[in-house]
């Protein structure tokens, strides 16, 4: 049963998430139960790979068992101070009256549970038991895990015979999927292609548990089911779910990162908001370790979401959090690919791009979103909401969402329709993809507005029928 | 020209007669169906109004058999045919067309053609589109398969935007050196009621889990013929058009409706959303149902085979291939590999065999991987020869899958 070893692999990496995230939320235990595990995963598991990765470029380490199992409890031993220095003893719980569900909800809810259960184990199978098939499967992300496997090192060079894939190439992706799939080989001592990728659909529960823990708690466990619901029933974010590419794992960090932002901006409590935004600091810090194009695409965007939140609120100090985190993890990846000139794009330079018109960029993307199953109904229903009810989607803590959302989707545009990143839309390479990482701020976007409207509704009801 | 009109499938038969029970189950006494009368009396109507032809693919046959000449064709100058008892036999001496002049005739939407070829051919049909200024041709490529016996090949016209459904004339180019023989061509049509079965079957029908499923999915599509439905993935994009334009439709319509009615009713906003929301369900059980068509695929051709003969997708026997020779090759620092195509099996290969790398043929490496490449074949001397030039020292294979896929090692 080599798939035992998956839950061996996340065990001390989600222990350790999960004591930085309790010291982070000091005396203020905002996070939910599940949701702390969840986000301790996630979080935990890239922020391992990158102490992994740090040792190793020093020279401390190599990519074997003993040099993990150092990472590992280095970590351990900071996070665990960390927890016994800042964990204090609650002084705020985080707990919601729940209404009870009638029977009908119980019937539909049980439904689309079992179906979706369906689903993802169809997926499930597929990932752990086919052979790789996706391009960046075996060119890229499985291929570096077994690069690190063999190597034992930080190897940016992979060879095909006389030819060599240079540092432009996908070497200049961090390394910290790779990592992971190193680290679960070393594991199960060999290379197991479905261990390997069973990591994935974890992301894709994590992303699951996350939406669902914000919508449950601004709008109750009733919309936070729907609001999944519309997650999980999205075919390409379903796909990537249950796929061995790193758009699952970039979505998931995007989402804890924004969705506590979100948070902190609508907690009136300042200790609470606080919390959440040490949290969304660190989820900042470490989401620029998963994928090129965090930095590039989502971090700046994020800046701008802060910097807003910090304006309405006049209330600077999460400033300071942010900037550690950037400093603790960006700086030192960052320097790392300048000194070794791995290119900042997505595995492309986006310096020297020529500036010229692209035709056919605008019907490609009309297409895309609207024209195939990528998204089934979702973006009629998003684009319709957002036009109908921009106030509230603007000028609302739900600004955080939307202003995210458009900044990352509008800010990419002139990247499509100007240079030869076109080929993206075009060959339906990369906008698709690119849309699946922002499915989950997405989504609870789209649940909130509809619970305000349904709830607006429900007012005007109401008061007609006193008035009646 | 002969019609066989009013010729009815076993398909069709089915349906009629499911049509029949479920009239009888409407106004059947027993029946617990609770529709209002007037409904029920809408209902017959409609099925009753139905013409016989309705549940009917209608064709024209234009039948070579036996010598016959079916109407007047236009033969180019290259063209030679002769009728003989099989059919029209037909040889192009230089790339050339033979068309027929169409008076009358209803729309169609697929064409069949029944041949024989001892030799595969690219040819094309050939219409004149009434969209194009002077009517010119329009050319879409097909190809005739070449077989010992005679077979019949449907294309679909309706995936052609220049195709309106008539023409004035059609017919077949041929390339130079074509020689085939044409037992019958039909053209096919279908009703309105059976366009829509086929639409909602099309609905429903998935598609293949490929290399660019990871970047996006086709979704469902909408597509009228039988023709159209079996073929729609052969080729990408695929024919037919996004069924999204249907649940935009409804959706519009339920927009306008909760308009009108929310100042009077304040339900009919929480009532478009439960119409949203009951399309949502649709589509997902659309594309979950596709999902789950993926694994039962996978299934039933990769993992419940045993290893040998399974097949994975579209790469064959590919993973079952590098799986056994990895191994073998982990003492070789390098080799030499070959592929029917680059893309994806050299960086496969390499993913398989990792620290052992693929090359290519111009490095001096004593062991060749060789994959689906029949051409490459051992000379007298025991070297490989590729398209007539020896490649390689001699050697002997070592393992071999099929002709075209082994291992071989110089001496």
């Amino acid at each position: 049963m080599v798939f035992l070893w998956l839950p061996v692999a996340i065990a001390l990496p989600t222990l350790s998430g999960w004591l930085l995230l309790r010291a982070l939320e000091h005396k203020s235990p905002v996070l939910f139960r599940f949701e702390r595990i969840a986000l301790g995963f996630v979080l935990g598991m890239t922020l391992t790979m990158f102490v992994t990765f740090l040792l190793q470029v020093l020279g401390l380490i190599l990519f074997t068992m003993n040099g993990f199992l150092i990472a590992q409890v280095l970590l351990l031993l900071i996070t665990g101070g960390l927890y016994w220095k800042f964990a204090m003893k609650p002084t705020t719980y985080n707990s919601q009256p729940t209404t009870p569900f009638t029977a009908l909800q119980k019937s539909l809810i049980a439904l689309l549970s079992i179906w979706t259960i369906i689903k993802i184990s169809a997926g499930i199978m597929i990932l752990v038991s086919t052979p790789a098939y996706q391009d960046d499967v075996f060119n890229n992300w499985n291929m570096r895990g077994k690069l690190f496997y063999e190597t034992k090192e930080m190897t940016l060079e992979m060879q095909i015979g006389n030819e060599i894939t240079s540092a432009v190439g996908v070497s200049s992706y961090p390394p910290a999927l790779p990592l992971i799939k190193t680290w679960l080989a070393t594991l199960a001592g060999d290379w197991h292609e479905g261990l390997a990728n069973s990591i994935h659909v974890l992301w894709f529960l994590s992303a699951l548990l996350l939406v669902y823990e914000l919508l449950k708690r601004r709008i109750g466990r009733l919309w936070a089911l729907g609001g999944v619901y519309i997650l999980s029933s999205l075919p390409l974010f379903q796909i990537h779910g249950v796929q061995p590419y790193a758009d699952m794992m970039v979505s998931v960090h995007l989402f804890a990162a924004v969705g506590m932002l979100f948070l902190g901006a609508s907690e009136t409590d300042a200790g609470k908001r606080s919390a959440y935004l040490r949290i969304a600091a660190l989820a900042t810090g470490v989401m620029i370790f998963t994928k090129n194009e965090t930095l590039i695409m989502h971090l700046p965007p994020l800046i701008v979401a802060l910097f807003a939140m910090m304006w309405m609120r006049r209330d600077f100090k999460p400033v300071a959090h942010y900037a550690l985190s950037l400093l603790l993890i960006g700086l030192p990846w960052i320097a790392y690919k300048w000194m070794h000139d791995l290119p900042f794009g997505n595995a492309k330079s986006v310096s020297g791009l020529e500036l010229s018109w692209q035709k056919d960029v605008g019907y490609a993307i009309w297409i895309n979103t609207f024209f195939e199953g990528n998204w089934a109904l979702f973006f009629p229903i998003f684009f319709g909401l957002l036009a109908v009810y921009w106030r509230k989607a603007l000028f609302t803590p739900l600004g955080i969402l939307t202003g995210f959302f458009l900044m990352v989707y509008l800010g990419q545009m002139p990247l499509y329709f100007f240079t030869g990143l076109s080929t993206e839309v075009i060959n339906q390479t990369g906008y698709a993809r690119g849309l699946v990482q922002l499915m989950p701020v997405a989504a609870c976007l789209v649940t909130l507005l509809i619970y305000e409207i349904m709830g607006t509704n429900q007012i005007q009801r109401d008061k007609k029928q006193d008035a009646n | 020209m002969k019609k066989k009109g009013d010729q009815r499938s076993q398909g069709d038969q089915r349906y009629f007669n499911k049509l029949q029970r479920y009239l009888w189950r409407l106004w059947s006494p027993a029946s617990s169906a609770t529709l209002p009368p007037m409904l029920k009396i809408i209902l017959s109507i409609l099925v009753l109004s139905l013409p016989s032809s309705a549940f009917a693919a209608e064709t024209t046959v234009w039948d070579f058999a036996n010598g016959q000449v079916s109407g007047q064709w236009m033969m180019g100058e290259g063209i030679k045919a002769k009728p003989n008892a099989v059919g029209m036999q037909i040889h192009a001496t230089k790339q050339e067309s033979f068309t027929r002049v169409l008076e009358n005739e209803k729309p169609f939407d697929v064409i069949s053609i029944t041949y024989q070829t001892s030799i595969g051919m690219d040819a094309s049909l050939i219409w004149k589109s009434p969209l194009l200024p002077n009517e010119q041709f329009v050319m879409a490529p097909i190809s005739l398969d070449a077989s010992s016996n005679i077979i019949t090949s449907k294309f679909d016209l309706t995936k052609y935007n220049e195709w309106t459904g008539h023409t004035s004339e059609i017919g077949i180019a041929l390339p130079k050196g074509a020689d085939f023989t044409i037992r019958m061509i039909e053209l096919e049509r279908w009703n309105a009621v059976e366009k829509v079965g086929q639409a909602w079957k099309t609905f429903w029908h998935p598609d293949a889990f490929r290399p660019s499923t990871i970047n996006f999915v086709w979704g469902p599509r909408l597509a009228y013929n039988p023709v159209a439905r079996t073929q729609m993935y052969y080729k990408l994009p695929p024919s037919g058009r996004s069924a999204n334009i249907i649940f935009y439709g409804v959706m519009a319509l339920g927009l306008v409706w909760m308009t009108v009615r929310m100042k009077r009713n304040p339900k009919a906003v929480t009532g478009f959303w439960t119409l949203l929301a009951v399309l949502w369900v649709v589509y997902d059980v659309r594309m979950g149902s596709e999902m789950i068509s993926y694994a039962m695929h996978d299934y039933d051709t990769y993992l419940s085979e045993e290893v040998g003969q399974r097949t994975f997708r579209e790469r064959k026997y590919f993973d079952d291939f590098a799986s056994v020779l990895a191994p073998i090759l982990a003492d070789e620092p390098r080799y030499v590999f070959l592929a029917e195509q680059r893309w994806p099996y050299l960086g496969l290969m390499r993913y398989y065999t990792y620290p052992s790398i693929p090359t290519d043929p111009t490095q001096d490496v004593p062991v060749w991987v060789v994959y689906r490449r029949p051409s490459i074949v051992q000379n007298a001397d025991g070297a490989l020869v590729l398209n007539g030039e020896v490649v390689s020292a001699p050697g002997e294979i070592l393992h071999e899958f099929e002709p075209g896929s082994f291992l071989f090692q110089e001496l």
